[in-house]
This record gives C-alpha cells, structure tokens and sequence, in this order.
C-alpha cells in the first residue's frame, strides 16, 4: 500500500488526511448494497432477450428472465465493466458509473459485426430527437467539476460553447458563435421562458438540479420549436426512480474567490406496496457570495444571494406514468459597481482607468444597484406506452418569471413607496402544452410526431421605458422519421410554425393604450444521414433550416442602456430571421485514442442585431452612440475537435478546440461579439484506487484564448482584449463508506494569478476578469 | 385504453386548474408620478451688485422629443460677480416637479461641475457644502465671476457619485450633461 503513494506525493497526502477523519466510519467492513436492474432487449426485432447472462466486474454471473429483465445487488459506487453474453448475439461490454441504484436498459444487436453497439440507457432520459446532429453529454465527473459554477459558466468546458459574461454572476451559454434568443434552454423538458433577451440576464436555473446536461449544436427547431437556430442546452434530472425507501445526496461548494459557500442538498423516496410506483424528490440549493476578486482588486457590488428549491412527484406503472414538478428560483445579483456609466464620456472615462475608482474591499452586502429575479415553473406531465411500444407523452407548463433590476440611484422622489420600486420591473407568464408521440414500425422505421402550443403575457413597469408589454400565441406541429439500416441512419423531419404577437403600448400624450399586432408563419425542415464504416469509425452530416420571428425587444426597446452606456432603438418592420445550418461530424474511437470533428457552415438570412448607427443621441444626461436594430445576412463557420489519448493506461491527454468565423455579407466585413479561437487542453494522471479510496486523479488543465482579431472598424468602444492563457489544477478521489459514497474535488483556477479581460465578458470595459480561485466540492450519496 | 382515457383526463383536470390566465399586459402602467424624470437644467443667475439684474436660462428636454436649447444663452457683465442656483426640474407635471430639492437631500452623492471655453474669462466657485468629512462642495450655489468680454460655451454636469464623491467630478456617472451658450459683455 505504502509504495503505490510515491506517484503522486501531493494526492497521497490528501488521500491520507481524509481517510484520518473519515476512520470512524470506516471502522466496520465496507457495504456496497446498490443494485443494478435492467433489461435487455433486441434492437433489431425489438424483443426482450431472454437467457442473456450479465457479469458485472468478477462478480458471479445473472441470467436474463422472460422479460429479458435482471437484477444484480450488492454493488459498490463507481465505475463498473459490464459484460452481456448470449448465444444469438456477441459478447458486448460497456462501462457504466453507478452512484444510488440504477435501472438501465441494455439494447443489444443480432451478432455479426459490433462491438459498440450496445448502448446503455437509462429510463426516461431524453435522447436527442435528431441523431444525426452533433451533440456532447455532461455528467458525472465533469459535471460534479463544475459545481457551484453558474449554469452558463458550467458549459464552457464543452467545445464549441463559450459564455457571455456580464462581470461574474451573470452569465449566458454561447453556441457556435450565437446566443440569448438563438440558445433554446430545456429544464426539464420545458422550454425556459425568461426575459432572456439581454445579454445581462442570465438563465433563472439551479444548474444541481440536473444530473445530465446535453448540448445539441446546430439548429434543433424541428423537434424543439422556432428560435433554436443555434441549438438547445437539454437539463435533465436523474429519473424519479429510487431503488431505497429513502435517499439522497448533498453537494457542498466552497470557493475562496467571492468567498463563496453553496449548500445543495437533495432526498427522494418511494411509497411501498400499496402504492408502489409512487415516488417523490425534494431539493434545495442556498448559495452566498461576496465581492469577486481580479488579481489587483475586488470588483465592488458583485455578489450572489441564490436560493432554489423543486419538488416533484411521479406516479409510475410499466405502461403508464404521471409526474408533477414544480421548481422556484429566486436570486439578487450585484452588478458590479465600476460598470455604473452614464453616458459615453463616462464610459471613456472609466476604461482610461487602469482600475476601477470606487474603493475595493471584501464585503457580502449586496447594494444598489441589483437584479431581482425569482422563476417560478410547475409541470405536469404523463407518458402512456401503447402494447405495439409506441409512447405518448402530454407536457404542460406554467412558467412565471419576474425580474426587477434596482439602480444605482434612488428615483428622484420623496414618495417613500416609490424609493422601494425597482426601476425597472419585468413579469412574464407563459404556459405551454406539448403533445408528442413517439413510434416504431417494422424493423426500419421509427419517428415522432408532435403538436405544441403556448401563450405568453408580459407586463413591463418601469420609471423609464424600455420595452413594451405584449401577449404571445403561438402553435407548431412537427414530424420526423428515421430509418435505420445496419450501419445507415437516415432521418428527415419538417415542422410548421405559427406565432401571433401584439404589442401593447401607451400614447403619452392622450394616456390611451393602442396596440399593433405581428404574425409569423414559417416552415423548418432537416436531413441527416450518419454512417458507421466500422465500429471504431462512423461519420454524420445533417442539413437543417431554421426561423426565428424577432423578439420584442429587437421591434419595440427604445432606450439606455445603463452599464454599456448606448441607447438602443428596435426597428418594428422586422422579418423572422431565417437559417440555413449544414454541419459534419467525424468520429473515430479506439480504447486509447478518440478523435472527433464537427464542422459547421450557417448562413442566417435577416440576421438580427443591434448595429452601431454612428450617430450620437443627445439627451439631457449626455450624449450616447445609438445602436439601432437591422437585419444584415450573415455567415458563420468554424470547427470543434474533440482529441484523447491514453499514451498509458494512468495517463490521459484531452486536447479540445473551437474556432469560429463570423461574416456579415451585407457589409463585407466582420460580425461583431463572435468568440477567439479558443484551445482547452488538459493532462490528467489517474491513479486509481488506493484502497477505499477510489478514481483518485490529478490533472493540470491550460486554457488558452486569442485575441479577437477579427472585428469590424468602429465597431466597439475599445479594441477587443489580448489573448490569454490560464492554467487550472485538479484533483479528487471518491471514497466508500459503509455502502455510501463521498467525492471530493479540490480545484485551483487561474493558479498564476493571471490578469486578463475575455472579449465576451461585457465588463471588459471596466475591469478585468478574476483572479486565481480554490475550490472544494464535496458530495455525499447516502 | 380505459388507462388511457383515465391518465387523459387527470390530465385535462390539471390543465385546467392552471389555466386561469389574465391578461395583465392588456393594463399599460402609466408612468409613475414624482419620478425620475429630470426634464429641465435651469441656471438662475442674480448680479451681486445690482438683485434687479437677473436671469433664467434653461436647457429642457421633454420625453420624445429634441433638447430644447431656445432659452440656453446667458448674458454677463464683464469684471461682475453673480450668484447663481442650479436647479433640476420635472417638466412633464404642472406644476414642475422640482428634483433640486432631492439632489440637496442626497448632497452628500452629488457634484455640479462646471467646464468652460478657454474663450471665456468666467471663474466658477461652488459656495455650498454638504456634510461629507471633510464637508465637500455641492454646486447648486456658486459665484461666478466674469473678467473681459468674450463668449464661449459652459457645461455643467450632474455627477453622481454614491460612495465615491471626494471632490473630483471624475467618479460616477452624469445625471445630466447639458451645455449653456455664455456671452459677456
């Protein structure tokens, strides 16, 4: 035991202080009591297989029933070889990573060729409803890694994603170059809903409560609906499916940068024999934290005070389910206080400044000014499986979203009711209905068809004008369908949108309410085709169109906008932008060595964006650059490369790169606020178990942006930020104790301490981004 | 299909019960009286020597509409004194709402500033004070004094400046960035 610490002197000593503190609980022999039940099934006749024999590790052998079903117990978390016999199909092995008891679904395929093409699925989860389309799965590890990251911030690990950042607490996912309106976000299996048009409001979700986050790049709008045209981030929780009476798990976050504490903690359970099928999960997150700190100084008013909480409530038979979820978040935000300009003398004034002015110090209060924003979602929901395996599924949501944004200064009032008001003060509520049916015909042939529709309301109040209130009615139907032929996929879907909007504003002069009314009508279409020369080696592409019908904000704002010190003016004649997205991926997979490419080419038609009118707008504060609201056609391109090589089996080198390159046609230049050419790599030492300590690793990461360089002139205020580059360190381990799990992680970011301003961060004007950070994440599963 | 038919209407049941969907956005807010609209920068100027020699210039702009400069020149005598208010108003209410009385009750955040031509021989000296410590100028009374003729333009600035104000009009941001057309005589 002793000579297997020499590896790694710095893990070993942390392997040796928790193993000190954790001895009492260690005292009796370790209990591994999960279990693993599944089923195995045919993919090709789509039948259960009967007689199969599972091995799990070297443990003894289990023998598939009539139902193909099985159960295997006793087993201890973590990482787990699967090997499936049967005398009509091939050998197959898969590696699967259990934490609580886990039901999967094992699909195997008549024998000839495959080795990989047995696939594990767990019930319930959401698969992307186009395969052919490039999309990357986050869980486990690399999700625990992320904790107490904001949920934009959590995705920036996967290529081809980048954030935009409104200083440390706000942040947004960007995919391929686009986001806000273009990023659909499913919580859930509900559309989020938000005023999530700013580039300062960030997406009102508790990243915990998902235990897998997929990414779909490329434009998803047939399945998901109008406004996918960059893709859609999928947040799913673990199926409402516990195995035990009663368990849980909590996560503990604490990070020196901010000085920040994160509390996450969940339970679930079942009710036995006489409502067996009936399962329930509660959960909460309370999340804290202070002044975020840059390696000079502390950026003033950026603290965080967040807390979340959902419960839900499934009712599950083998053909039938019906589940109801209802989840609250609510936060207050700083905005930090040096982005305070008013107009654009301000502006340059404050980024002359080598460092904000306004004096720097720890502190967790959060002062005007701040965002208050609280989302509130319930969903009901029920699935019916028909006896030919088809699946019906009815989604219907509430979403309400309130968002108060205070300012630094009080309103020029005595009134004190009106010294309480927000200054701005924005409610929306939005229901929606999905209906999809899921279908398998013959050994070829499968689909989906849909129907989904929805209303939104929202109602603006404010002391200036921004946007204007308006009620949204919208409605599509969609059907796609694949075939699938040995190493061929090909599927094809088409969906029709239709969306009615009307706008509702006020005559200041007469005091009277008038309305306009905007229609929208539009058709989405994709192709795909994937195909796998060997097991190893398989290529898709896909062709999707996609439609997007300007927001309210593109038509109607008319205003300042206070932290970037422009005054923005929709334009109400604009058209629905539309896409055309081709993208390309190669996969190539070997035990040791795994590359993988997808390149894209999208060209948008009628892009929207606000455009810098190069003329000033006077007001009686000052003098501010208007950016008005155009539509230009525009092209995006770019590449992500996935790369990993195991040179030894402890050693693991991950190489990932996106690049991205914007056009805007109309103008035969460069689009504005695309992201640099960014390249992530990381070198990972994995030692295994020492004992009962498990998967313990080590790894040192280097993330590396250039500049932007490509940026149309006047464009911007200031020249877009030098590149940088940032190491990050890691290490964690997972430890058993009496049949529970604890993970641990500790992270260094930005060990050097580096200074550096990111092209996306919005802040870029005012202050630099952080400084080095120490993370420890913790999570217990009981 | 008796499940079906059963898990449909539970279902419809609860679709239901949620749906009760007003259509608030229908209301639109008027704005809310006694806000922050700042409409109006006035200068009302007296000469020290002679209170009978006095003026009201203003620079206004109301909601929608251009920035209204018809009453923005002031005329001084050359080699005088004046003592001179600034005062913010909110000319969308009759009668005007006046904002200078909330910018003196939160002096301690606020600085007028003053910029002038090289052109113009025109000294401002702010004679208020708020209750910082040290006790810092305000700017809503000053002294101007004028040397030869000449004209020029002046600007004057509300800067404000929570937590920062040390004197500097450097901090914060402007709450009103106007510009008065000066001639002496």
């Amino acid at each position: 035991m002793k000579n297997r610490y020499h590896y790694i002197p710095g893990c070993a000593s942390w392997i040796l202080g928790i193993l000190l503190l954790t001895v009492s609980f260690c005292a009796n022999s370790q209990r591994c009591n999960i279990s693993i039940r599944g089923f195995v099934r045919d993919t090709s006749v789509n039948k259960p297989v009967e007689k199969a024999t599972i091995r799990v590790d070297n443990m003894p052998l289990t023998v598939t029933d009539s139902r193909g079903a099985f159960s295997i117990g006793g087993i201890c978390a973590g990482k787990h070889i699967i090997v499936i016999s049967e005398v009509s199909h091939s050998n197959t092995l898969c590696e699967l990573y259990v934490s609580t008891d886990t039901t999967i679904v094992l699909l195997l395929s008549e024998k000839s060729n495959v080795l990989g093409a047995v696939s594990v699925t767990g019930f319930n989860t959401r698969k992307p409803a186009l395969t052919t389309l490039a999309s990357t799965v986050m869980k486990g590890q690399d999700l625990f890694n992320t904790r107490g990251a904001t949920l934009g911030e959590s995705l920036k690990g996967i290529t081809g994603l980048n954030t935009l950042q409104t200083g440390p607490s706000v942040s947004k996912p960007v995919i391929h170059g686009l986001h806000s309106n273009r990023v659909l976000i499913l919580n859930n299996g509900v559309r989020q809903e938000g005023q999530q048009w700013g580039s300062e409001h960030a997406p009102e979700i508790d990243p915990f409560i998902a235990s897998e986050v997929s990414i779909v790049k490329g434009a998803s709008s047939v399945r998901y609906g109008s406004d996918a045209i960059a893709g859609v981030v999928l947040l799913e929780p673990e199926a409402l499916n516990p195995a035990r009476q009663l368990q849980g798990q909590v996560n503990a976050v604490a990070a020196t940068n901010g000085r920040m504490g994160v509390m996450s903690g969940m339970l679930e359970g079942k009710l036995d024999k006489r409502l067996d099928g009936l399962n329930w999960r509660v959960q909460g997150t309370l999340k804290r934290a202070g002044n975020f700190r840059t390696p000079g100084y502390y950026l003033k008013n950026t603290g965080i005070s967040e807390a979340d909480f959902s419960a839900a409530v499934s009712y599950k038979k083998s053909n039938y389910g019906i589940d109801l979820y209802y989840s609250e978040f609510h936060n207050k935000l700083g905005v930090f206080d040096g982005s305070h300009v008013g107009n654009v003398s301000d502006l340059y004034a404050a980024f002359e400044r080598p460092r904000p002015i306004t004096a720097s110090y720890f502190s967790y209060k959060i002062d005007r000014s701040y965002q208050d924003v609280s989302h509130r979602l319930l969903k009901a929901g029920g699935w019916y499986r028909f006896n030919n395996g088809s699946r019906l599924e009815v989604v219907f949501a509430r979403q309400g979203n309130r968002r108060d944004e205070y300012d630094i200064d009080l309103p020029y009032s005595t009134d004190p009711d009106i010294l309480k008001m927000p200054q701005i003060s924005f409610k929306i509520k939005t229901h929606t209905l999905d209906v999809n049916y899921d279908w398998a015909s013959g050994k070829y042939f499968s689909g989906s068809i849909g129907v989904s529709g929805g209303t939104q309301g929202n109602v603006f109040n404010g002391i200036r004008y921004l946007v204007p209130n308006f009620r949204n009615y919208s409605g599509g139907v969609y059907a796609i369908e694949k075939y699938t032929y040995n190493k061929l996929t090909l599927e094809a879907g088409a969906r029709y949108d239709y969306r009615w909007l009307r706008v509702y504003r006020l005559n200041n002069n007469t005091l009277q309410t008038y309305y306009t009314t905007h229609d929208y009508r539009n058709v989405t279409g994709t192709a795909g085709a994937g195909y796998k020369f060997t097991d190893h080696f398989s290529i898709n592409a896909n062709v999707g169109s996609a439609w997007r019908a300007p927001s309210v904000n593109e038509l109607y704002i008319d205003g300042i906008h206070l932290s970037a010190a422009s005054y923005e003016k929709g334009d109400s004649l604009l058209k629905s932008e539309r896409s055309y997205n081709f993208t390309f991926g190669i996969k190539y997979e070997r035990s040791r060595f795994r590359a993988e490419a997808v390149a894209y080419y999208n060209v948008i038609n009628d892009f929207i964006y606000a455009k810098p009118a190069l003329k000033p707008v006077t007001l009686i504060s000052g003098t501010y650059p208007l950016f008005s609201y155009t539509q230009d056609d525009v092209t995006l391109k770019g590449v992500d490369v996935d790369l990993s090589y195991k040179p030894v089996r402890q050693v693991e080198l991950v190489s990932k790169t996106s690049i991205v390159r914007a056009w805007n046609r109309t103008i035969h230049d460069y689009l504005v606020f695309m992201p640099a050419d960014r390249f992530d790599n990381k070198i990972q030492y994995n030692i295994g178990s020492l004992g009962r300590v498990r998967d313990c690793y080590l790894s040192l990461q280097n993330i590396s942006v250039r500049r932007q360089d490509r940026v149309p002139p006047n464009s911007d205020y200031v020249a877009p930020p030098p590149g940088y580059s940032l190491f990050n360190i890691s290490t964690g381990f997972t430890i058993h104790i009496s049949g529970n799990s604890l993970n641990i992680n500790l992270g260094v970011d930005n060990v050097a301490n580096v200074a550096y301003r990111d092209y996306l961060n919005r802040f870029r004007y005012y202050a630099n981004d952080l400084g080095m950070n120490v993370m420890l994440r913790a999570k217990y599963v009981f | 299909m008796k499940k079906l038919s059963l898990f449909l209407s539970a279902f419809l049941i609860t679709v239901m019960l949620f749906n009760g969907c007003k259509k608030d956005e229908t209301a639109v807010a008027p704005p809310v009286p006694g806000n922050e609209f700042l409409t109006t920068v006035q200068l009302v100027v007296v000469n020290a020597a002679d209170p009978t020699d006095r003026d009201t210039v203003a620079v206004k702009q109301l909601p929608d509409q251009p920035i209204d400069y018809t009453n923005a020149s002031l005329h001084l005598k050359a080699n005088s004194t004046y003592n001179v208010s600034v005062r913010f108003l909110d000319e969308t209410q009759t009668p005007a709402g006046n904002v200078t009385d909330d910018i003196y009750a939160r002096r301690n955040y606020h600085l007028i500033c003053f910029t002038t031509d090289a052109s113009l021989a025109l000294t401002v000296t702010r004679t208020d004070l708020d209750t910082n410590t040290p006790a810092l100028p305000v700017g809503l009374q000053d002294r101007f004094s004028t040397g030869s003729a000449g004209s020029g333009k002046m600007n004057v600035r509300l800067r404000h400046q929570p937590n920062a104000k040390n004197g500097d009009c450097d901090p914060g941001s402007s709450d009103a960035d106007v510009n008065f057309s000066v001639t002496i005589q």
